[in-house]
């Protein structure tokens, strides 16, 4: 026998109540527990709906669902750790490694063209305003996927930025003084700091995109089902 | 007399793995109930302990993972990626391999 979307939505509710929120987590723990009662109905016709899903409860364990979720998170966080690393490590690959070499040489020219560190560091800051406000841009956006354990996880990376920028800062206010390969060591650190923040925004970006393209299949899905 | 499970969690990514390899795609629950079928009631795949390793092959890329609405809710199926196919000849070797040893440690004879 299968269950009606009245009891399903009762299951639904009741993981609701005992802490698991999130949607993703929601769906494995919900199938299982559906197609377990769905079993012991058809095993046992007499047997009530109600019974039936403490059944199921009892047969998890006490930490059962709780251990599932901590797997999901776990799974989540390596999964999304590899395709961070990827994407990273893209940039340094043969497709883009000219165009990351190419920026920081840019950034040690604009230094020395500016030369001066205070005037630098007036463009370092008009570059971190604009920043800041796409971030902030990106903050009040319609959190659509917020109830995906995966797009929580997929966004974590990019949420590390600010201390790459203090590193950054650091490196421009307190520049290194001497040379390195011939170079100015203080310019040359600041241009390679930027690039690394840059490539480092971009891929935790991009792995952001990929957890939300991971949300939105499973909400597609959901609107199927509500529609 | 039902087997001893803890003799059995080390091979369960195996055991996951093979059943993939044999069947197309396969949800949660499913596994569950193939592992019991096969074993008779003898082996009980508890879900405290298949989905982590379900998750952790998932993660390692060994699955791959669809959603689908099926009887007014929502299944996550797991197949076999490509290298998880590669994995899966890999574990079963390694597990032939470990049973063959066991049998010579525990003077097994083996079954025919």
């Amino acid at each position: 026998m299968n269950l009606s979307k009245i009891q399903l939505e009762k299951i639904r509710v009741y993981l609701d109540e005992i802490g698991f929120k999130y949607i993703d987590v929601q769906m494995e723990i919900l199938d299982h527990i559906a197609s377990a009662v769905e079993e012991k109905m058809t095993e046992d016709p007499n047997l009530a709906f109600q019974d039936a899903v403490n059944q199921t409860r009892v047969s998890f364990g006490k930490a059962g669902f709780t251990k599932i979720e901590k797997s999901i998170v776990k799974g989540l966080n390596k999964k999304y750790w590899k395709l961070f690393l990827q994407h990273f490590s893209s940039f340094f690959g043969i497709k883009y490694i000219w165009a990351v070499f190419l920026s920081a040489f840019g950034i040690y020219q604009l230094q020395n063209l500016i030369s001066n560190k205070d005037n630098f560091f007036a463009v370092f800051f008009l570059a971190f305003i604009i920043f800041f406000a796409i971030q902030a841009y990106r903050g009040f956006k319609p959190l659509a996927y917020k109830r995906y354990m995966v797009y929580k996880i997929s966004g974590t990376y990019a949420g590390y930025f600010g201390l790459f920028l203090m590193m950054v800062f650091q490196a421009i206010v307190k520049p290194s003084s001497g040379l390195l390969f011939g170079l100015n060591k203080g310019y040359l650190i600041v241009s390679i700091l930027t690039v690394l923040f840059a490539v480092y925004y971009i891929a935790a970006l991009k792995t952001e995109k990929d957890g939300v393209l991971e949300s939105k299949a499973i909400a597609d899905k959901l609107k199927l089902l509500y529609s | 007399m039902s087997t001893n499970n803890e003799l059995f969690k080390g091979t369960l990514q195996t055991i996951v793995l093979k059943l993939l390899s044999e069947n197309d795609r396969m949800y949660g629950y499913e596994i569950t109930q193939k592992v019991k079928q096969i074993t008779k009631g003898e082996l009980m795949l508890k879900e405290g302990a298949l989905y982590p390793a379900l998750h952790k092959l998932e993660a390692e890329g060994f699955l791959e993972t669809t959603t689908e609405v099926v009887d007014n809710r929502l299944r996550k199926y797991y197949s076999l990626s490509r290298s998880g196919n590669k994995e899966m000849v890999n574990k079963l070797q390694e597990a032939k391999d470990f049973i063959a040893q066991l049998q010579l440690l525990l003077n097994l004879k083996p079954t025919t």
